[in-house]
């Protein structure tokens, strides 16, 4: 144990310098071929250029408030979508019959796309924000619910016998088996779900928001300011990274069993 | 609790049609008794423990428990060859949870069991995760709950099967004190037939597929036992009586010409 644990610590240590080496060498690369003109600067701004647009967007309060609106949706979406995903994936789990029941339905809905689908939640739900979270809701509920049910199955059957023959009531089995036996595989499945929500959020928005980071992409677009665009790019990017590592965060201080999250 | 198997039957749904795997199985075992059982792979050893452990049903015949058909309220504590712990609970968590699924308040279930660890020497991996440990530890805080827990009856399915030569005949000597100390029923299932002898009051040799008990057997040496036991000569008769019971057997399944 207390051998292994600083060698992989060096190795992902020597792996985040790998990272950021590559990002600070393209990056530099960019900037030095916009600056002699072999990269056309109005397609590829240079970073330089983007960061400028980014400091402006941020002074003005712009940036934030399309931010703010994404995350806000992001966030309903997510829990609306997964918490009831966790719950029925779980039953799903954890009851054959209940994942006889509706296992059909699940395979039938959920390749649906679900921002073509945003339309009929429109005509449900009325154009205002509560048809968007929907949509996003209804995207992150799949993965989440898939990996929950996964996540059940895949613990040892002898377990459920352990518990069994102890004689442990089902609020044990449910606490001491169930939940955390399936956790590491729920969190991945939430991890799925914040991914796919930032991407339906982002798609939204371009067709139908006048706030958010779709929408300042699009506005970006339609005046043909490249940069901004950019913008737009690299705080989605950075939501998703961010977001990520905390969920990762939290798998790890929640499962300090889990070898890997 | 003692308990008697009447002209117990298990008969398997497999691809093929219908797998005998256990056939008219009778036996008792008295309140306090040391069985094992011993048979070539797939003679049914570890159906014969689901079914007394009432995981499964018999498809004929019954288990009675102290005289009662109802199966109601018993409790039994399994041991596994091995992933029997709960990955997510600490040695402490996993030694006291016989007693937390009992409803034994979490003060309480901690005391006990963290005496029964210190009686085993375990103190200091009371917060080891079951992955931090080797096979060999896990078994021991197998056994540690599984005495804990104040089961009824222990069932223990090759508790020592997958573990090296040199453990094995360590985890024996121990399970053997402690059971000394805490005098259970016991129930317990291997390949191994020093081991049998070593542990158990009475040797039960199974037959292969399907499953009949073909010899009940009192082991002849006088407890408290030692490796030094083993080298007795009524040790050393019933080693060669219960191997040609089962050589025939294993050779059969091998497909090996006798």
């Amino acid at each position: 144990m207390a051998a292994r644990v600083p060698a992989g610590g060096r190795r992902e240590r020597r792996t985040r310098w790998l990272v950021l080496g590559v990002l600070v060498l393209g990056l530099a690369l960019w900037e030095a071929g916009a600056a002699v003109g072999l990269v056309p600067a109005f397609f590829l701004p240079p970073p330089s250029r983007v960061l400028r647009a980014l400091v402006a967007l941020a002074a003005s309060g712009e940036l934030w408030r399309h931010t703010s609106a994404t995350l806000l949706r992001v966030g309903e979406g997510v829990l609306l979508g997964c918490v009831p995903a966790g719950v029925i994936g779980l039953a799903m789990g954890w009851w054959p019959r209940m994942r006889t029941a509706l296992d059909p339905l699940v395979s039938a809905l959920h390749p649906l796309p679900k921002v073509a689908l945003l339309p009929l939640f429109m005509v449900l739900f009325g154009i205002g924000e509560l048809s968007k979270v929907v949509a996003i809701a209804v995207a992150a509920f799949f993965p989440t619910l898939l990996n929950a049910m996964a996540g059940v199955r895949q613990i040892n059957p002898q377990l459920f016998e352990v518990a069994r023959c102890y004689g442990a009531s089902r609020r044990k089995v449910f606490t001491r088996v169930v939940l955390p036996g399936s956790m590491p595989m729920l969190l991945m499945g939430v991890r799925l779900s914040l991914n796919i929500a930032i991407m339906i959020t982002i798609a939204v928005e371009l067709v139908a928001a006048r706030s958010g980071l779709g929408t300042l992409i699009w506005l970006a677009w339609e005046t043909m300011r490249t940069e901004q665009l950019y913008v737009g790019i690299v705080v989605i990017a950075g939501i998703g990274v961010v977001l990520t590592a905390l969920l990762n965060l939290a798998g790890r201080k929640l499962l300090p069993w889990a070898k890997e999250v | 609790m003692g308990f008697a198997l009447h002209a117990v039957s298990k008969v398997f749904d497999g691809e093929d049609g219908p797998i005998g795997a256990l056939e008219g199985v009778e036996f008792a075992v008295a309140e306090c008794e040391f069985i094992s059982i011993v048979g070539p792979s797939g003679c049914g050893k570890t159906t014969l423990l689901r079914l007394v452990a009432g995981l499964i049903e018999p498809t004929s015949g019954e288990v009675v428990f102290a005289g009662k058909a109802s199966l109601n309220g018993r409790h039994c504590a399994l041991v596994f060859q091995e992933h029997g712990m709960l990955p997510w609970c600490t040695v402490l968590e996993n030694v006291a949870l016989g007693l937390e699924f009992a409803g034994v308040a979490k003060a309480e279930r901690e005391t006990r069991a963290r005496s029964f660890i210190a009686t085993m020497g375990l103190s200091s991996f009371e917060r080891c995760f079951p992955h931090q440990l080797s096979v060999g530890m896990r078994q021991r805080v197998a056994i540690a709950r599984s005495f804990v827990a104040e089961s009824d009856l222990l069932l223990l399915d090759e508790p020592f099967g997958s573990l090296d030569a040199q453990t094995r005949l360590v985890l024996q000597d121990e399970l053997l004190r402690v059971w000394r100390d805490h005098r259970r029923t016991v129930v317990h299932v291997t390949h191994d037939i020093d081991e049998a002898i070593m542990l158990a009051d009475r040797v039960l040799v199974m037959s292969g597929r399907p499953g009949r008990i073909r010899e009940d057997v009192r082991v002849p040496v006088p407890r408290p036992r030692d490796r030094a036991s083993l080298n007795c000569a009524e040790a050393a008769e019933l080693r060669r009586r219960v191997w040609d019971l089962l050589r025939d057997e294993v050779k059969a399944n091998l497909g090996v010409i006798v």
